[in-house]
């Protein structure tokens, strides 16, 4: 099953995400910073993590990079109600950027494309 | 160089100044030279008169004559020079008076002098040599239009003849004898006079040429760094304040006008980070909420839902409504604080029973948690200028954290005391207090200590209401907390 690690310092966020995927048929892992999200990624097999990158204490752009750097295989999503190109700014190097304000469908086909990755599309 | 420019200015400015001034120190010089030269003029007419008035006088005594032949002696006076040795007298005093006469003359120049000799009625007893059928006429008429009983100078300016004129009378006794005239010319000295005016007319013009064109390279150098500044402004802009000047070896005006320059735009570059900042803040507060109700809602339209699924949806989307009102509202508050103070209608209030008011109310928000409230009023009345619908706000932010940040069973207590001039009212909980390092940052809009399980619905800018409001009335808002122990905010507010 594949597992989905939504990382946001907001609790409705993380719960309405968590609602959302779970209903879907992923796996849902939450954490609410960066530390928590990093202990996770050590003893979990994630697939994706959507993550926001305006969080008290390491921001969401320093574990972009330590899963960078650590779990390859770990995709990324950034995932906040800035416009794309500001995320892409703060956030360099990960898979897909999506607008929170921007719907659900939009977050599904994200979350699908990454998943599959480009080198696995026929 | 442009007309407007400073430069221009400045070099026009000095230039005329130094030009007014070589102008007039030139023309003191020159007419003082004038006067000087005159003056020389003046003291060798008197010296040559009274040197020819003596001689005739000697010849006199010596030749012993009448009155009526003095005319020998002043005819030898005028014309030793030309008299051949068979005029020469044997008498030994004569010669004396002649050797000594002739060394004078010389000595005084007299040769080049006209001189006439008239009698007490004004007819020409005797010429020097040079006086010839052209000059004797003018100088006669001179002679007539001049005051005769004492010794007078002028001046006579014609084309041959540049002159200036001594007339003195020789006495005897009461009477007037003869009348000597003496014209020097005085050709010379204007001449001296004509080429050191035509020296100041064209030093002064290229002096000032040199001048200014020294001054405006000067100049130049001085504005050196303002062009620096120009450059520096030019290449500022919103996305890249980064700029400074730097200039390495400013005069101090120059380099203060650059620390200020400087200063200016650090301040800028901290307002458009505010600024930006802020909206950013804004946008993140605003757009959360909508994201989740668009959220919910897709969720809800997506496939049949149970019903209570479809509650618990509808449910966040209310929340989620009111927290983006929440928002709006309290950020139109801050504005209208913060810009249109002068909207707000102030009246007297007496804080213990205004306080006693809040208490009550807020009694009820406390017992949901089991918190308990207290208020300690002060002895005496505390009466402040104030809006009430503000102040009402201030206290209940305060409360309302208050009871937020401390968890089941805890306490709050109000308590308000006279302080000098101040009515202070403190509001003290035995929450879980504020770190060190974020104290200094609780009032900034937005600013929230993360914390895990608190009540979800803040947005951080409570307390910026509160410092907004305690500032309308004049007061302040102190601070001090202990993590885990409690926190108490004091409002001091002047009293009426
Ligand atoms: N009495 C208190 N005890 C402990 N922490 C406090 C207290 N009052 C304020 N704080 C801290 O200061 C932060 C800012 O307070 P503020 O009232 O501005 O925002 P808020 O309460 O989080 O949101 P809002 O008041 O807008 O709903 C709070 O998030 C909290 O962490
Ligand atoms: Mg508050």
């Amino acid at each position: 099953m594949t597992t989905i690690l939504v990382v946001d310092d907001e609790e409705r966020i993380r719960s309405f995400y968590y609602r959302l995927l779970a209903s879907e048929g992923y796996r849902v892992e939450e954490a609410e910073n960066a530390d928590e999200a990093n202990d996770i990624l050590k003893s979990e097999p994630v697939d994706l993590v959507l993550l926001d990158f305006r969080m008290p204490g390491a921001n969401g752009g320093d574990l972009c990079e330590v899963i960078k750097l650590f779990h390859q295989r770990v995709k990324v999503i950034v995932a906040s109600v800035y416009p794309v190109t500001e995320q892409k700014k703060r956030v360099p190097g990960a898979e897909e950027y999506y607008d929170k304000s921007r719907g659900i469908s939009e977050l599904f086909s994200k979350i699908k494309s990454v998943l599959l990755g480009p080198e696995l599309e026929p | 160089m442009k007309l407007r420019s400073v430069r221009f200015k400045v070099s026009v400015l000095y230039t005329s100044v130094l030009g007014a001034i070589l102008l007039v120190y030139s023309l003191m010089l020159y007419f003082n030279l004038g006067y000087s030269l005159s003056r020389a003029i003046d003291s060798d007419l008197r010296k040559k008169v009274l040197e020819i008035e003596e001689t005739t006088n000697l010849y006199s005594q010596a030749f012993d004559t009448t009155e009526e032949k003095d005319v020998v002696s002043v005819r030898r006076a005028l014309h030793i020079n030309e008299m051949a040795d068979r005029e020469a007298f044997q008498w030994p005093s004569v010669r004396k008076i002649d050797q000594s006469w002739r060394y004078r003359i010389q000595a005084l120049g007299i040769k080049h002098d006209y001189v006439v000799v008239y009698s007490s009625s004004g007819e020409v007893l005797e010429t020097s040599q040079n006086v010839d059928e052209e000059l004797l006429p003018i100088l006669k008429a001179l002679f007539h239009t001049t005051l005769k009983g004492k010794t007078t100078i002028r001046d006579f300016d014609s084309k041959e003849y540049r002159l200036r004129i001594i007339t003195h009378p020789l006495y005897r006794g009461a009477n007037i004898r003869y009348i000597f005239q003496i014209a020097t010319p005085t050709e010379a000295h204007q001449l001296l006079l004509k080429t050191k005016m035509r020296l100041i007319l064209i030093s002064i013009p290229v002096f000032l040429l040199f001048t200014s064109f020294l001054g405006s390279f000067f100049v130049l150098r001085v504005f050196d760094p303002v062009m620096e500044i120009t450059r520096a402004a030019r290449q500022i802009s919103y996305r890249d304040m980064g700029k400074r000047v730097e200039l390495k070896h400013a005069d101090d005006e120059i380099k203060s006008l650059v620390d200020a320059f400087n200063d200016m735009i650090w301040r800028l570059e901290k307002s458009f980070r505010h600024i930006d900042d802020f909206s950013s803040n804004v946008a993140h507060e605003l757009k959360t909420p909508l994201a989740i109700i668009r959220g919910e809602l897709e969720v809800s339209l997506r496939k049949e839902r149970t019903a209570g699924e479809y509650q618990k949806s509808i449910g966040i989307a209310i929340e989620e409504v009111q927290r983006v009102l929440k928002t709006i509202n309290d950020l139109l508050l801050l504005a209208k604080l913060d810009y249109r103070t002068e909207v707000f209608a102030f009246e007297p209030v007496e804080l213990n029973e205004f306080m006693q008011e809040i208490y009550e109310q807020s009694k009820l928000i406390a017992a949901g948690k089991k918190i308990e409230i207290g208020i300690k009023a002060a002895e005496q009345p505390l009466t402040i200028n104030a809006n009430k619908l503000h102040l009402r706000r201030l206290f209940f932010n305060l409360i309302d954290n208050a009871i937020k940040f401390t968890p089941r069973e805890g306490k709050v207590e109000i308590a308000l005391e006279r302080r000098h001039k101040e009515a202070r009212v403190s509001v003290r909980d035995t929450g879980v207090g504020i770190p060190a390092e974020d104290l200094p940052r609780i009032f900034e809009r937005f600013f929230h200590v993360d914390r895990t399980n608190e009540a979800p619905s803040t947005n951080g800018l409570g307390l910026s209401i509160v410092q907004s409001i305690a500032k309308i009335h004049n007061g302040v808002v102190n601070v001090e907390s202990e993590p885990g122990k409690g926190t108490v905010f004091t409002v001091s507010l002047p009293l009426l």
